[in-house]
């Protein structure tokens, strides 16, 4: 009997598919990771397991009972565990009453009202396992990230579940405590299933002895690590495929708008970036690849000067710019299209943009931005949640056009987009080139940033690994996602 | 070692802590001996404390931001005057009280735990706002704008007054032992991060249903006494300022650990008193005093005073 069974499952948010007719059967004891580019549907496929999301169609069968359609409460108790993610558990509770609780609740005797609440020797087991065993009496709120994520993963051992699910319990983390999370993820008791979404391959494909690969709500491929490793289907995926690359127009190279020179930055104590050089030049399109969590937006954001510099230096037209607070960088011709999109309620297309369009003058206005954009035109007058995604990323843009900045920086515009607006999307940005705009490109959808490039660099744990032209780059991602 | 050295440390602190809450209990004991108005103050005090207690349970514990707690009051007050009015002895009208109020609390919060955060405020307020209107226009039954009166009942204002505090003590350490319990700490647990407390398998929608309704027993309990003590039930006492005033007491108290809100209704009641002496300008006074202690001691002013007098430098 499979410890874990998806039958045909389907997921729809109003009019998108995220999962359309997933199957998979994982045995007793496997170790299976579930890999596939952002927006495949993953951390949705982990939801309808847990019971968090009901399926619009199909069934998860646990240990041989149907699980669909119960609520999450009653498929944790069924034997279900899991690790979020995005969590700090309970951060005022101290570490041991986190994993006492898990415990409680894994018993189903949470109601307790008989007795304290004490660190008995199986939580002080687990913890020790986990590596916090000195950690006992210390508030969660108070541990690094990455022991947040080894408490994360005692509560779910605690609670002894059949079938466990890892979801990116790597993603933020960086150096050694990758490696401890990692090590400790390896050993875990054989006689449990583990499954594990994970955007470092390399991890993913060590960790697993099955690997199934999403892609657009769909399996593309199941099988042993080193066969999905060779899989042609599986490397389009990463790679992306059907599209033509720019022969760039070489050498004439403008000057150096943008320079960066060994930037640090992070987050509270965890250092995100180090060490980055970068340089764009005027006129030109460079793109920044690199997996979820290698430090792109964060990167973006501290060019922005939306994070402080931790270390190294900015330089913008040969100005020292470091250390400016972000309008000031604003002003002097540096507009940021953030991740998300971030459209205004209740305004419409044209609203959005003349109130972008305040108090500036200079090229773009918004009857030139109009011109250009001629699907916004049309759509001048919808409210501008009611568009679609693509054509909120293109008002996105357009807001930030009507800045009449000197650098574009723009973070994943393509995120959550269809792969036809992917296209209008790379359409706006060879626009954009045209009319002689500079760009710097975060973005996680190689082919299509390829397309528009005049040159990559590549982006892993917070260091830039490859830098070069699109034409050589495919190889690298090749090399650097997948190790092929 | 390390962990003897804490323990040691805990227990001086402690010790001092234990001593600062007997000095609370003190304050609410010394008007016995003064009796008269300051007396009958401290007794609304202490069961206004009693409904603040139910309220910081609710609020600082339970992260269910509750503007209803006037029905509850009010519902405890009229259950136990009709039933005395009924010719019911007194004590099975104090066993009503709370009972009235629970049942209430099982009706309204079967919807408002199918929301979150705000719309659970605007849900308790919207319900509270309904039983005031009920309580104020049912004129047969509760006398409407005239109010109830509990004319002819004599209970002596000493027994009364010792009666409420123990009631008061009880209820505190009582709920903080609970607090200490896998339920206790499972509900601050859901208050943290619910959707992982599901996660972990814990039916997260009946824990908050229970503790409402443990606290909408309580505070009706301590309608039930404010009716006896007052000898008079007045239909505005349900608006939805009697509410907001608890609200406040919890806040300028502390609302987590109990102990503030008893110290913040004791504070409010006293200070009210005093202020409305010689101005009118009371709500000007009490909106400052809830500025300053959210600017510069927003956790409330007990662990303020539990910090500087009670030696206390970790968690309550």
């Amino acid at each position: 009997m499979a410890a874990l069974k998806v039958e045909g499952v389907s997921k729809a948010f109003g009019g998108l598919l995220a999962l359309a007719g997933v199957s998979l059967e994982v045995a007793p004891g496997e170790r299976r990771a579930i890999i596939g580019p952002n927006g495949a549907g993953k951390s949705t496929l982990f939801k309808v397991i847990a019971g968090e999301l009901r399926p619009s169609q199909g069934r998860v069968i646990l240990q041989g009972r149907e699980v669909s359609g119960m609520s999450q409460e009653r498929v944790a108790l069924l034997g279900l565990g899991r690790t979020f993610q995005r969590s700090n558990a309970f951060p005022e509770l101290l570490v041991w009453e986190n994993v006492a609780l898990a415990r409680w609740a894994a018993l189903g005797q949470s109601a307790s009202l008989s007795r304290c609440l004490v660190p008995e020797p199986e939580v002080r087991r687990v913890l020790e396992q986990v590596g916090l065993a000195e950690r006992l009496h210390v508030a969660a709120s108070q541990l690094s990230h990455g022991e947040k994520r080894q408490l994360e993963i005692a509560m779910a051992l605690v609670q002894k579940p059949a079938v466990l699910l890892l979801d990116e319990p790597l993603a933020g983390l960086s150096g050694a405590e990758r490696e401890r999370i990692g090590e400790l993820i390896l050993a875990l008791d054989s006689q449990m299933t583990v499954l594990l979404v994970e955007h470092d391959l390399e991890y993913a494909l060590r960790f697993a002895q099955r690997v199934t690969v999403l892609h657009q709500g769909q399996v593309i491929a199941e099988g042993e690590p080193e066969e999905i490793r060779r899989n042609p289907q599986v490397q389009a995926v990463y790679v992306g495929a059907s599209w033509t690359l720019e022969t760039p127009a070489v050498a004439t190279r403008g000057a150096e708008l943008l320079r960066s020179e060994g930037v640090g930055a992070g987050y509270g104590a965890m250092q995100v970036l180090s060490g980055v050089r970068l340089e764009v030049a005027q006129g030109e399109v460079v793109a920044l690849l690199g997996r979820n969590g290698m430090g792109k937006t964060t990167l973006l954001s501290a060019l922005m000067g939306l994070l402080p510099l931790w270390e190294g230096e900015v330089f913008f037209q040969g100005q020292a710019i470091g250390h400016l607070p972000s309008h000031c960088r604003a002003a002097l011709g540096l507009a940021l299209v953030p991740q998300g999109r971030r459209m205004f309620d209740g305004l419409s297309a044209e609203e959005e943009l003349q109130m972008a369009a305040w108090g500036q003058s200079g090229r773009w206005t918004v009857e030139r931005v109009l011109e250009v954009f001629p699907r916004l035109a049309e759509r001048r007058q919808s409210s501008s949640r009611a568009l679609s995604g693509g054509e909120q990323q293109m008002l996105a843009i357009a807001r930030a056009l009507l800045r009449n900045p000197r650098l574009v920086l723009m973070d994943e515009p393509t995120e959550g987009l269809s792969p036809l607006m992917v296209r209008q999307v790379a359409e706006i940005i060879r626009t954009l080139k045209a009319e002689g705009e500079t760009v710097l490109l975060a973005e996680q959808n190689v082919q299509m940033a390829l397309s528009v490039a005049d040159r990559v660099y590549i982006l892993e744990h917070g260091r830039v690994v490859w830098e070069g032209r699109p034409q050589e780059a495919s190889q690298a991602v090749l090399h650097r996602y997948l190790g092929v | 070692m390390a962990d003897l050295l804490r323990e040691a440390r805990l227990g001086v602190a402690g010790r001092r802590q234990t001593l600062l809450r007997w000095g609370l209990v003190g304050v609410l004991l010394l008007p016995l001996l003064l009796g008269g108005y300051p007396l009958y103050l401290a007794t609304e005090a202490a069961l206004l404390g009693l409904a603040a207690v139910a309220l910081s349970l609710l609020l600082g514990h339970g992260g269910v931001p509750s503007l209803g707690q006037a029905a509850f009051l009010g519902l405890g007050a009229y259950a136990l005057g009709l039933a005395l009015k009924a010719g019911l002895p007194l004590w099975l009208a104090l066993l009503l009280a709370p009972l009235a109020s629970a049942a209430l609390a099982l009706l309204t919060g079967l919807l408002v735990f199918r929301t979150h955060g705000i719309f659970i405020l605007m849900l308790t307020l919207a319900f509270g706002q309904m039983v005031y209107s009920a309580a104020h226009k049912w004129t047969a039954l509760t006398g409407g704008d005239d109010g109830l009166s509990l004319s002819g009942l004599t209970v002596s204002q000493v027994v009364l007054h010792l009666v409420a505090v123990g009631v008061l003590l009880a209820v505190v350490s009582g709920l903080r032992a609970l607090l200490q319990t896998p339920y206790g700490k499972t509900l601050e647990a859901i208050r943290q991060n619910e959707e992982k407390t599901r996660s972990l398998g814990v039916p997260t929608f009946y824990y908050k249903l229970s503790m409402y309704l443990l606290t909408a027993a309580i505070t009706g309990l301590a309608g039930g006494g404010l009716a006896l003590h007052r000898g008079f039930i007045s239909p505005h006492d349900l608006f939805w300022l009697t509410s907001a005033t608890l609200m406040v007491m919890v806040l300028l108290g502390g609302s987590r650990g109990l102990w503030g809100a008893v110290f913040g209704a004791l504070l409010y009641t006293f200070v009210q008193a005093w202020v409305s002496s010689f101005t009118d300008l009371w709500g000007l006074f009490v909106g400052g005093l809830l500025v300053l202690t959210v600017l510069f001691a927003r956790e409330g002013l007990w662990p303020l005073l539990e910090r500087y007098l009670g030696g206390n430098r970790g968690r309550a």
